[in-house]
């Protein structure tokens, strides 16, 4: 064989093992996913949740929420965030740097008053302007904190300071929590025996399209606009297939963003949100795991596969682009951050799986999608395409990609059933067939492009505009 | 690796893929299908037939304690007829323990007697003794609310059970099923969970008050969670007569229970055991910092005395904010706002500062 034909086969066969070990392994996830879907359901059968609602010993928590210029939305979203149904909880919204009128609304709206609050600073963050409190009863349970901008992961941090909880929740503040999701996510920390819960997760489902009224959700609908519907779709598969998965073998990296759950003592232990990373939640996560594996305690991640959690999906290619460049950034600079974990069998299946997995299939995938495209063009200039086996394989593939999404799509059909007319699962069996063509290229894209802007240097969020949920139509 | 994988075995490799998963999709298209129309089909007709039983329902619960029996007889006998099948057995069992659970006095016991006169203990008890788990969870749950006392020999067979799931329901069921509420905490070989003291002390709240045992009888347990359980449970429900017992565990237990029985005498305002507790918290190591903060916030509670604000002052300077905080506060209790301690701690630091403004202002107190 000549130099050029081993560097062919080389790629070819990389490509194939490599194609062939990801499918592999979301076929363990989705056996893995099964298993620990069956043990939730099992364990969650009619379970009375108002037991905790009024129970003296229920833990404390404090529902963080950082918000910037949200002025359209801001009070409405503090309003939904007052009905959550749980006895012992604060909400603090932590305002950092806002530039429009957002605290002013939140001033005048819940008759805040300045406060000389006294609270201790275990992390750093940017200066804290001032803390408020309401004049009205009604909002007792209600802190603001007004704060130099920072960046979310230092809002956060400032959150957690003032916080006095055993428990903090860091949620997005225009996401709509469910009335008993605080509930659900303190359920894993009052079940834990042998081993300590340090963070319980939620799902995070797409409300574009969704009837929303007075700050909650009335009904569950599958959105309009195409793109926010194959975000359904991979919110589906990641939620229900890929985190039940990991949570099954305690190898879970990510919690999201959108609501978390964590001990105040092991976050600040840890050290709290890393500024430095556009990737702040998988981070904190990854580094929670590393202490208590590092003090030698036995821990557990939970996650709960509940809905319990809406949000606002992006509906244009500009804003989506934005939210995955920044995922693909925070991916690598969490992996580099924590890259001792890889392959180590201290860090148990947290460095002997999970690591891995986001490694090579997460971060790596799009690379090799990338060099397979590079390599079919080549072999297309040069007129070697096999063009039969070339459909063989992409069939192959489209095949497996078809199949996991239905698979997924019966996982929510047997366990939260949340889609309940026929139309949307139809309409969702038809978005997994053309997702592949329409979709997965542009994430493939945002990704390489992210990892491309990291390379080069870039640390921001972007902007990530919302048009609110006052939009979407009301219940008559 | 080329004579291993021909070209023809990539083919036959890659179609067999094609087919096995388009099967799969197919396979799992269709189940959802079926599975969605069953739960949809179940959606209503469980709806259906809710509405028809609450109505018969509604007809019994209007009957007033001076109906005939053979009203309630007919009444009962009509709700009989509605529930035949299993599943209809099934959601009559739920929509009575709901009933039983909510309503009192002539209407509890007429629920009561519909589930016994419907048979619907028996189908419990088989689902207890032969059902899955979720059926054997239900079964404990409902024969517990209609406390058929018959299934605690059947229950307590799951107290020390390796399915967790079946432990935590067979504790909290027992607590309604026997005379002697807790006696499930002698037997407690595990760590006793906040789950299940959440649901136990749920169960317990539905006892009559002459039914709630003397939980001092635990504060010897071996398992020191089941003291610590007993402890909370004295403070809920104001057992003053275990106070002395409570006060005995300030000395000579360890740092986890101390921490407990301070707050016990907290709730119970057992002033008498102040000094001791000041003599504990000079004792007290760093690194005990649950039980410095009780102690600081019992003496801060109930002591009057000056001289344990002179004690407690030294505490303004801990290393730890909490402590500190909770120090200035018991202070604050103790001589009040115009005390020397907090005026000369204000003036130290900028925080320190704001910890009495904090202690002071009313929207934060």
């Amino acid at each position: 064989m000549t130099v050029w034909q081993i560097i062919i086969w080389i790629v070819e066969t990389g490509i194939l093992v490599y194609a062939l070990a990801i499918m592999l392994a979301y076929l363990m996830l989705s056996i893995w996913s099964a298993q620990e879907m069956k043990r939730y359901l099992q364990n969650n059968h009619e379970i009375d949740y108002r037991a905790i609602l009024s129970s003296p010993f229920a833990p404390e928590v404090s529902l963080i929420a950082p918000a910037y210029n949200e002025s359209l939305t801001i009070v409405d979203n503090i309003k939904s965030l007052l009905s959550i149904q749980y006895a012992k909880f604060e909400i603090i919204i932590v305002n950092d740097g806002s530039k429009d009128d957002s605290m002013a609304k939140v001033i005048e709206h819940f008759e805040l008053e300045k406060v000389p609050f006294a609270f201790d600073q275990p992390l750093s963050c940017k200066p804290i302007r001032g803390v408020y409190k309401s004049k009205s009863r009604s909002y007792k349970k209600l802190t603001v904190v007004d704060k130099e901008n920072g960046g979310k992961a230092d809002a956060l941090n400032a959150g957690i300071n003032v916080s006095s909880s055993a428990l903090v929740a860091c949620i997005d503040v225009d996401c709509i929590i469910e009335q008993d999701a605080i509930l659900k996510m303190v359920k894993p920390f009052l079940y834990q025996e042998s081993k300590e819960v340090i963070a319980t997760g939620g799902v995070v489902r797409i409300a574009n399209n969704c009837v929303v009224e007075d700050g909650r959700l009335i009904e569950t609908n599958l959105p309009a606009n195409l793109l926010a519907r194959f975000q359904v779709l991979e919110y589906i598969r990641a939620f229900l297939l890929g985190r039940m998965g990991w949570s099954r073998i305690n190898g879970l990296l990510l919690i999201s963003g959108a609501f978390g759950m964590f001990r105040r003592d092991i976050v600040i232990a840890a050290g709290g949100y890393n500024h430095k990373t556009v990737g702040e939640d998988m981070e904190l996560v990854m580094r929670m795991r590393k202490w208590m594996t590092n003090q030698k305690r036995p821990y557990r991640v939970a996650y709960i596969p509940d809905p319990l959690c809406w949000t606002e999906a992006p509906s244009n290619n500009k804003i989506l682009g934005r939210q995955r460049n920044r995922w693909a950034r925070g991916t690598w600079e969490t992996l580099r951050m924590h890259k001792e974990i890889f392959l180590n069998p201290r860090f148990g299946n947290m460095g002997l799986v999970s690591y891995p997995f986001w490694f090579f299939f997460e971060w790596m995938a799009p690379f090799i999608e990338g060099l397979g495209l590079l390599y079919f063009l080549f072999l297309v200039i040069t007129g070697s395409v096999n063009w039969y086996f070339f459909a063989l394989m992409l069939g192959l593939v489209y095949a497996f990609a078809v199949f996991v999404s239905m698979l997924s799509i019966f996982y929510e059909e047997i366990s939260f059933f949340k889609y309940l007319k026929r139309r949307a699962f139809f309409l969702m069996v038809l978005t997994a067939f053309i997702e592949p063509f329409l979709y997965h290229p542009k994430v493939v894209y945002w990704s390489l492009r992210g990892n491309f802007d990291l390379w080069k240097g870039k640390s921001s969020w972007g902007e990530m505009s919302r048009t609110g949920f006052v939009k979407y139509q009301k219940k008559t | 690796m080329e004579e291993i994988l021909t070209y023809e075995l990539k083919v036959q490799l890659a179609i067999g893929g094609i087919v096995t998963f388009l099967s799969l999709f197919l396979i799992f298209f269709l189940v959802t299908i079926l599975v969605k129309t069953i739960k949809l089909y179940k959606k209503k007709r469980n709806l259906r037939f809710t509405r028809k039983l609450e109505s018969r329902m509604g007809q019994l619960l209007a009957l007033e304690d001076s109906a005939s029996r053979s009203q309630i007889d007919q009444a009962i006998q009509q709700i009989r007829s509605t529930a035949e099948r299993g599943w209809q057995k099934d959601l009559l069992a739920a929509t009575l323990v709901h009933y039983k659970r909510n309503l009192s006095g002539f209407a509890n016991a007429l629920v009561t007697e519909v589930y016994f006169m419907t048979l619907l203990h028996h189908r419990q008890m088989r689902q207890l003794k032969k059902g899955s788990v979720t059926q054997k969870i239900t079964a404990m749950r409902y024969l517990a609310a209609m406390r058929h006392h018959p299934a605690w020999y059947e229950t307590i067979q799951y107290i020390n059970d390796e399915r967790r799931l079946l432990r935590i329901e067979a504790s909290m069921a027992l607590v309604l099923l026997t005379e002697n509420p807790l006696f499930i905490l002698d037997k407690l070989q595990r760590p006793l969970t906040n789950w299940q003291k959440i649901n136990l002390y749920k169960q317990l709240k539905q006892l009559k008050k002459e039914r709630i045992p003397d939980f001092a009888r635990w504060l010897n347990s071996p398992n020191p969670t089941v003291v610590v359980f007993a402890l909370e449970m004295i403070s809920r429900f104001n057992q003053y007569n275990a106070i002395e017992a409570v006060g005995a565990l300030l000395t000579n237990a360890p740092v986890m229970i101390q921490t407990a029985a301070v707050r016990t005498l907290t709730d119970l305002e057992a002033s008498q055991y102040t000094p001791l507790m000041m003599d504990l918290l000079d004792v007290t190591d760093e690194g005990d910092h649950p039980l410095k903060k009780a102690l600081i916030v019992a003496l801060g509670k109930m002591s009057t005395e000056s001289s344990h604000a002179q004690s407690i002052a030294r505490y303004l300077h801990d290393s730890d904010f909490e402590i500190r905080f909770e120090a200035a506060r018991a202070i604050q209790y103790i001589e009040g706002n115009e005390s020397e301690f907090l005026t000369v701690f204000a003036r130290h630091s900028e925080q320190s500062s704001l910890i009495t403004q904090h202690l002071y202002h009313p929207l934060l107190n």
